[in-house]
């Protein structure tokens, strides 16, 4: 692909959500009882519209921007196209820790993905970042019980970062990997039948309350995607990343 | 859910909003966010400029039009509250939960608003005007002023300290 393409495909992910982020938004829209909670969804939707009629950015903060491609990628290419498509968006990167003056190099994340996967990219903002995390599990640990850990850190996390948020959960690996293999999943088809433990914890959490925006309703979460790795047998790592409801994403 | 309330900043009666009503906000905002408020507390001995709201936002000005404004994280800037109110600002707007401190100490003091988070574009829909007052150089971080127009908020934490948080947390 010329990086021009690119450029164009890494703007539209920031302007237009994917068909299956837009429809886990409608549907939550459809079923959400708490009128607070409808209000903030009927706003998202306004805002939905508006984006993509204007090609303006859904979101301010149009983030980092994280590649999950197999080898060979030409990472100097991926990095030029976002330099160049996040001239027209927001320098959200600085520097160094203390300083932090800012970077428009929007220099991305480049990770290697499995051979199967399908190059792609997912964009995220401070807050969802600030809200994802590792926990480094008993590796005796039941299903249940992980079930639980995980649903609680969502709970806690979720109501600074955008809710109805969208779970992204790696187990297994080393400790970056399940990170990793976190973030793919919120690259994965949201709309697709979630499984059995994937059903339980989004349950758990939409019991919380926190709803749309933290203005209360029952959809705190649209979807959970789990992915699991072989892992050193004295581990169990696990990745959670969370994306608000404007999950921004594309293929390469 | 009841019509929304129009309101005309500064705000003058904020004891008569309850927590969890819904406002179109009308009248100027202070944009500001960490940097810029580390950068005013070390450095400047004025106000803020606009009509004693502050609204935590980094936003997106393309070709001098703001095209993205949503809300900013709010507990990340509750270390800069008592600073804040100390300069008379009663109204401030972010989105998400405040802290425990933050938001003990705006009772009595201030209100809390939540813009819808996320929603950049159609907030920046409802911004008539903006200029960069200080600190251009950081860039999303600057210190501006908008102008708003029916800007839509959720009142988060009234005057009196209910909030539409305390059950959930």
């Amino acid at each position: 692909m010329t990086n021009k393409k690119l450029e164009e495909k890494i703007l539209r992910a920031n302007y237009e959500l994917t068909p299956d982020v837009s429809a886990c938004i409608r549907k939550a829209l459809k079923n959400e009882k708490n009128p607070r909670g409808r209000q903030f969804l009927k706003l998202i939707e306004e805002n939905i519209a508006i984006a993509k009629k204007k090609s303006f950015p859904l979101c301010q903060d149009t983030g980092i921007v994280s590649f999950h491609v197999g080898a060979p990628a030409d990472i100097r290419a991926l990095r030029e196209a976002v330099r160049k498509s996040y001239g027209r968006l927001r320098d959200s990167q600085v520097k160094k820790p203390f300083d932090r003056k800012v970077d428009k190099r929007n220099l991305p994340s480049v990770n290697l993905a499995p051979d199967d996967f399908t190059p792609s990219f997912l964009i995220r903002g401070g807050g969802a970042m600030n809200c994802s995390g590792l926990m480094s599990a008993n590796p005796s640990s039941d299903a249940n019980c992980i079930e639980r850990e995980i649903a609680a850190f969502v709970v806690s996390k979720a109501p600074y970062c955008c809710p109805p948020v969208f779970v992204g959960v790696g187990i297994g690996g080393a400790p970056h990997d399940a990170m990793l293999a976190s973030e793919r999943m919120l690259l994965k088809d949201q709309r697709k039948p979630m499984s059995r433990m994937e059903n339980k914890i989004y349950a758990e959490i939409n019991r919380s309350g926190i709803g749309p925006g933290g203005w209360g309703g029952k959809n705190t979460v649209l979807c959970v995607r789990i992915g699991e790795l072989p892992m050193h047998m004295a581990t169990m790592s696990v990745g959670i990343s969370m994306s608000c409801w404007c999950l921004r994403k594309g293929k390469i | 859910m009841k019509s929304p309330q129009k309101i005309f900043l500064p705000l003058k009666h904020p004891e008569k909003l309850r927590a969890g009503d819904f406002l179109l906000l009308n009248g100027s905002l202070a944009v500001a966010r960490d940097s810029t408020l580390q950068r005013f507390f070390a450095s400047s001995r004025k106000n803020f400029p606009g009509d004693a709201a502050i609204f935590y936002c980094g936003p997106i000005i393309r070709d001098a039009e703001v095209i993205a404004s949503g809300p900013t994280t709010s507990s990340r800037m509750d270390w800069a509250l008592e600073g804040i109110l100390s300069k008379g600002v009663g109204v401030i707007i972010g989105k998400g939960a405040l802290s425990p401190a933050g938001s003990a100490a705006l009772i009595n003091r201030g209100v809390y608003f939540e813009a819808p988070g996320g929603a950049g574009a159609l907030l920046a829909s409802r911004v008539t005007a903006h200029k960069t007052i200080a600190y251009a150089h950081l860039g999303a971080q600057a210190l501006r002023l908008f102008e708003v127009r029916d800007f839509p908020v959720i009142v988060s934490q009234d005057y009196e300290g209910r909030n539409i948080w305390r059950k959930k947390l």
